[in-house]
């Protein structure tokens, strides 16, 4: 538990360009090294290609060239989730490179690196490097990648395929599918996503003089986590030689967690040219290059008893994974949401199968959610398919099958320890709020205007806390998940914590100062809090799954422990009586029932060591338990028939976030995350062209939500605090974009019910809404 | 805000950023989004489309609103603007504004917040007791990732209501674009620049410059700014015909009272063209000769038979635009001086815009005379506009129970199918729009 100074306190004054990204007052791309250096990449404009042959720009025209050739011994950006395939051997694992050495797999990848003293000198610079390529067949969709005669992208993985995985007991399933009295069978698609933060992605590396060591200012989710993997994992360096300092990020939403090829080739020109090495991602550069989200066909099976009771869901999903294997790549399709397919229901059995498959596309890994929207987008969906197909109200069937608050805590058949939850209450509250009364006259009144009104419900269950990431690592640490924090008494009142997660325009410096600030009895304007420094703390795990206010509270409230413990024993001994008599209450030592507050005691400590502060603590804690937040989401839409245009009219969510630390930056969130799954219900389409580049992107083409999109919405928490951490607290960040995709197609189907034959998948474009209302035979 | 050092005046003359004077460089060919954070350190304006679509690089130049990656900052000399950062400091009158996006999560990491100032700006100073709708509309097209956007719509309510309380200064007169002092203030200037320098693009106002600047593999295309001729910006009746000068910003059409008595809907597209930012600097020309195809001008041109007037010559509509579909990837070597539109028209415009402030899906527009005769015409649905050849006929068979194959099989024009729409649904909607006319067929 000690409190060691900072490894590398002098990098400001080594760096002073660096102040403001060190203080976290900057974006990345703010930040300007004098006499920069700048690259840009030259990237395949083909999905899938030969290299025959790259030509060099002329020297002088340039500062640096590099092909896959001229970088320095490397390994590949690693992928560390491990999976076991249905025959026991292990997933595929062909090599993430940093750049194409003979074969270009998906569109942008990277061929050549050039540098030059601006970045439009190297913009220009690139753009005239001649490479000559012979075009390859390309295949982008996941269920046309592993029909026979596609084209192959990888030797290690015959057929496309990296893995074929499964959970559950695939005889006990069959047995249950015999026995069952009903049983829905439906294939649904879980459409690619642009994650699309506004800031795009930047990398600045800079030698420190006078050491051997580097930094590399970058946006990411958790700076230590990424230097880790940089330093260590690719370029096999002892990660002390790496400070990675992530200022304020301008949006992630997952897709800044991951390290990519231009982090580490900026820090190998940098180091080749013994200068500061700027990159700005073009939006361009965004659409081809950043990890995108979801992309998965699904046959899914609900069977039920002839009662509507849930037996079991089964799934068979085809996973697009993209041309090469992200970090977490196949994370989010297997361990992080399958367990999710019995959501908040009491469901006897689950058995999923997941293939995942290469692609000729830009490399897949989580997106806000990492799995869980997939998982309730399958469920939620089959559950109003059934209760089409059988006549029942959907409402009604989700109430039969809700698990009830007298079950808890519970096991569910996927293994998850649900310790609290009131999903009928919120059923029921969601009802009232939504007002199912008044659906039949608000329909009638589009109808009277010729528009089509639909009302659907989705629940949701998250599980949040990175207990599925830390199992399936088990085989390589074994560990439970880490978080850790600092906190150092610096003089005049004032309070530094550092912490290891790392916001992205979530307000987590805010939350932990008021969680602090109360712990220590202070004020939270006496507290700075700093993240993104991996020169501050010896560990950090980062944001990530919505555990952050977890993770974060268990080290800042063990931390605060161990600072109290430091200054009774200090009080204790300076006072001369036994420690049990300095009794911390109410936010203050008590002496002999004289109340003496904590910064006070620092005062009197504070030049007692000749570094740092006797109170000052680091303590790296182990979070034991994860959370489960949950809800009920109502969604209402309005459908022109003419056009096929989609309006959300009404939406309604009930929540379950356990006790809320700051409501404002809860309610944001929701609002954010449902607003991103409106996105991907009606308008965010990726679309590829039949040579495999990419037809939408940029924001001309791909649409994201706008303002009109999106109503009012009426936001209702309604919680139980958790039981097993100290605050009570549930993860909410991704909880929005969990609910809003199937609340929405179920609306729509509703709005749609005995117009069309079949089902609508997502996106549902007008154009996609007209057309399945115009089928043949139709109208 | 780290501003460098005041200048003095530089050969390429001076930008007023945030109260300071900062020299320009000659023959500078950066945006004022490059140039900005190069010249002056980091500001709130910020790079994140490439595509002038989400307003994150937003400032106010001379008063006008605009996205800093369409403006050229050679242009700027005496120029006045300001970003963010500026009111950040000293808000004035704007302070409850301010005061309420910046209120606990109505942004979340605030990249975008630019866009929404100048946005709520901009909209206060037209009308400074918005409603909701009003609100949303003038944030249509902008883009932020983060949040829901409601809650940015909610904090610029209560702000107006604020500032309405409070005393507000009446606003001026609109601003006038500022232009550099050596741009051309003639036609026949600008014609003899545009010899001397061939293949260069005219520079009326809002075009996206970044593809064409920052990300060129050529040596940066030269661009001749035509903003400073005054004959461009007129709007005038002469007898029975209206001029609209090719220099007239969408929003200064959509507000002339000469083109909304003369010609209503025509103020109305205008209206709708684009996000408030286009609308503050997009021109008639600029979208003449970016969107021919599926703009909402070309059918409006062609269904009045108007004229293009050009440097030198008259063209009807029509054939311009066939000419412009015919050269449309090279950027138009005249120079458009406006168009000249009859007024004794009854006329209709009809759009589908399946997505606020990006261009139309479809457009009609119908224009009928006093003698009944009608003319339509369609942008959006074919390879290019054109002129329907005998529309009673179609719009009877629109309004009627014609299969859509039949009504297809009219037009003489192939309906585009691509990614964006297939053929049936361009269609469909053309049928719908054709229904929208309020012209009784023959």
């Amino acid at each position: 538990m000690s409190a060691a100074a900072p490894r590398s306190a002098a990098l400001p004054d080594a760096l002073p360009w660096l102040a403001d990204a060190y203080e976290g007052r900057c974006f990345t791309a703010d930040v300007n090294p004098p006499g920069a250096v700048h690259v840009a990449f030259v990237r395949s404009p083909y999905a899938h290609a030969e290299i025959v042959a790259i030509e060099a720009p002329a020297p002088a025209d340039v500062l640096g060239f590099w092909t896959a050739r001229d970088l320095p011994s490397h390994a590949p950006i690693p992928c560390i989730v491990p999976i076991v395939n249905r025959d026991g051997t292990d997933r595929a694992d062909p090599p993430h490179v940093l750049m194409a050495a003979s074969r270009c797999r998906h569109e942008g990848e990277i061929v050549a690196m050039v540098a030059a003293r601006t970045q439009r000198a190297a913009n220009r610079a690139a753009a005239a490097v001649r490479v000559t390529y012979r075009v390859l067949p390309a295949v982008t969709d996941g269920a046309a990648a592993v029909e026979a005669g596609a084209p192959e992208l990888w030797d290690e993985a015959p057929g496309n395929v990296c893995f074929d995985w499964e959970l559950g007991d695939a005889a006990a399933r069959d047995a249950v599918l015999r026995g069952a009295a009903h049983v829905v069978r439906r294939r649904l698609r879980n459409n690619r996503l642009v994650i699309a933060p506004l800031e795009t992605r930047s990398a600045i590396a800079a030698p420190v003089d006078g050491t051997d060591g580097f930094v590399l200012v970058t946006a990411t989710q958790g700076a230590n986590w990424s230097r880790d993997i940089i330093a260590r994992d690719v370029l096999g360096w002892d990660p002390g030689r790496l400070e990675v300092v992530t200022p304020l990020v301008g949006g992630s939403f997952g897709c800044k967690i991951f390290v990519y090829p231009e982090q580490v080739l900026v820090l190998m020109a940098s180091a080749a040219l013994n200068a500061a090495v700027k990159w700005v991602s073009t939006r361009k550069e965004a659409f081809l290059t950043d990890v995108q989200g979801r992309d998965n066909h699904t046959d899914a099976t609900l069977a039920l008893d002839a009662d509507g009771r849930i037996l079991a869901i089964t799934t068979d999903t085809i996973a697009n994974l993209g041309a090469h294997l992200s970090n977490y790549g196949p994370f989010s399709s297997t361990n992080c949401g399958t367990p999710l397919l019995c959501g908040i229901y009491d469901v006897g059995l689950v058995h999923a199968r997941v293939r995942g498959v290469f692609t000729n596309t830009t490399p897949m890994d989580s997106y806000r959610g990492a799995g869980r929207p997939e998982a309730h987008y399958v469920l939620e969906r089959m559950i109003d398919e059934a209760a089409h197909e059988l006549g029942l109200d959907p409402l009604a069937l989700r109430l039969r099958n809700a698990l009830d608050e007298t079950q808890l805590p519970a096991v569910t058949a996927t293994g998850i320890r649900l310790d609290s939850g009131m999903f009928r209450a919120n059923i029921r509250r969601a009802q009232e709020e939504a007002d199912y009364a008044g659906f039949a006259h608000r329909r009638a009144a589009s109808a009277a205007k010729g528009l089509m009104r639909g009302i659907g419900m989705a629940n949701f269950l998250e599980t949040n806390g990175g207990f599925a990431l830390a199992k399936i690592m088990e085989r390589h640490n074994g560990s439970l998940p880490l978080e850790t924090a600092r906190i150092a008494f610096t003089g005049q009142g004032r309070v530094h914590l550092d912490i290891g997660t790392q916001g992205s325009g979530q307000d987590h410096r805010g939350a932990y100062a008021d969680m602090l600030a109360a712990r220590l009895g202070m004020s939270p304007e006496a507290i700075e809090v700093f993240q993104g420094r991996s020169d501050r703390l010896r560990q950090g795990t980062g944001t990530g799954g919505s555990k952050s206010m977890l993770s974060g509270s268990t080290a800042i409230i063990e931390t605060a422990e161990a600072v109290i413990a430091r200054a009774r024993a200090w009080l204790a001994s300076r006072t001369q009586r036994p420690e049990a008599e300095v009794v911390w209450e109410d936010g203050a030592f008590r002496l002999d029932g004289t109340p003496v507050p904590l910064m006070e005691a620092v005062r009197m400590a504070e030049f007692e060591a000749a570094d740092g502060h006797p109170f000052d603590a680091q303590v790296t804690s182990t979070i034991r338990s994860g959370t489960f937040g949950n809800g009920c989401h109502v969604c209402e839409v309005e459908v022109d028939p003419a056009t096929g245009m989609v309006r959300v009219d009404r939406y309604t969510a009930v929540s379950d976030f356990g006790t809320i630390i700051r409501m404002a930056d809860v309610v944001s969130q929701q609002e954010g995350g449902i607003t991103q799954g409106i996105g991907q219900a009606l308008t965010e389409y990726c679309r590829y062209n039949a040579d495999g580049t990419l037809a939408t992107g940029d924001l001309a083409a791909y649409h994201l939500p706008q303002v009109s999109d999106i109503p009012q919405m009426k936001l209702v928490f309604q919680g139980t605090p958790c039981r097993t951490n100290t605050l009570g607290l549930k993860g909410c960040g991704e909880a929005g974009i969990s609910a809003s995709p199937p609340a929405v197609m179920n609306a729509l189907h509703h709005a749609l019910r005995g117009e069309v034959d079949g089902m609508i998948q997502m996106p549902a474009t007008p154009q996609v809404v007209w057309a399945a209302l115009h089928a043949e035979g139709r109208r | 805000m780290q501003a460098t050092a005041t200048s003095p005046a530089g050969a390429g003359g001076t930008l007023r950023v945030n109260g300071r004077d900062v020299a320009l460089l000659p023959d500078d060919d950066r945006t004022l989004l490059e140039w900005l954070p190069e010249a002056v350190g980091p500001v709130s304006a910020r790079s994140a489309c490439d595509g002038a679509h989400c307003g994150s690089c937003a400032v106010v130049l001379d008063g006008t609103p605009v996205k800093s990656c369409t403006v050229p900052v050679a242009s700027l000399d005496g120029a006045e603007m300001r970003t963010l950062d500026a009111y950040q400091q000293e808000a004035g009158a704007l302070a409850p504004l301010m005061e309420a996006l910046a209120g606990p999560s109505v942004f979340q990491c605030g990249y975008c917040r630019s866009a929404f100032f100048f946005a709520a700006k901009a909209l206060l100073e037209e009308t400074p007791e918005p409603g909701r709708d009003d609100i949303q509309a003038a944030f249509a097209g902008l883009l932020c990732r983060c949040t829901g956007y409601q809650a940015i719509v909610s904090a610029v309510e209560g702000a107006a209501r604020a500032m309405a309380q409070a005393a507000h200064a009446p606003h001026g007169a609109k601003p006038v674009p500022r232009v550099s002092a050596h741009a051309p203030r003639t036609v026949a200037a600008a014609c003899a620049a545009a010899q001397a320098r061939p293949g260069a693009y005219w520079l009326a106002g809002g075009q996206h410059l970044v593809p064409l600047l920052q990300h060129s593999a050529q040596a940066e295309p030269s661009l001749l700014e035509i903003a400073g001729i005054a004959e461009l910006g007129r709007i005038e009746v002469v007898g029975d015909r209206l001029f609209v000068g090719a220099g007239c910003t969408h929003g200064q059409i959509a507000a002339s009272e000469p083109v909304r008595s003369a010609l209503p809907d025509l103020a109305g597209l205008a209206g709708k063209v684009g996000d408030i930012y286009v609308r503050a600097r997009g021109t008639l020309g600029g979208a003449m000769v970016s969107a021919w195809r599926n703009g909402s001008y070309p059918s409006f041109l062609m269904a009045t038979d108007a004229d293009v007037l050009a440097a030198g010559r008259r063209t009807f509509a029509l054939d311009w635009f066939a000419e412009r579909a015919e050269n449309r990837d090279r950027p138009p070597a005249e120079l458009i001086l406006g168009v000249e539109i009859p007024t004794h028209w009854q006329v209709s415009h009809q759009a589908f815009r399946p997505r606020p402030a990006r261009p139309a899906l479809v457009s009609v527009t119908g224009a009928r005379d006093v003698a009944g005769d009608l003319r339509i015409a369609v942008a959006g649905y074919g390879a290019r506009p054109f002129l329907v050849r005998d529309a009673d006929t179609l719009l009877a068979a629109a309004r009627g129970s014609l299969p859509d194959v039949e009504l297809a099989a009219m037009l003489d024009v192939l309906p585009l199918d691509d990614g964006e729409a297939s053929g049936a649904y361009r269609l469909a909607i053309l049928r719908q729009l054709l229904q929208r006319l309020p012209f009784h067929g023959a």
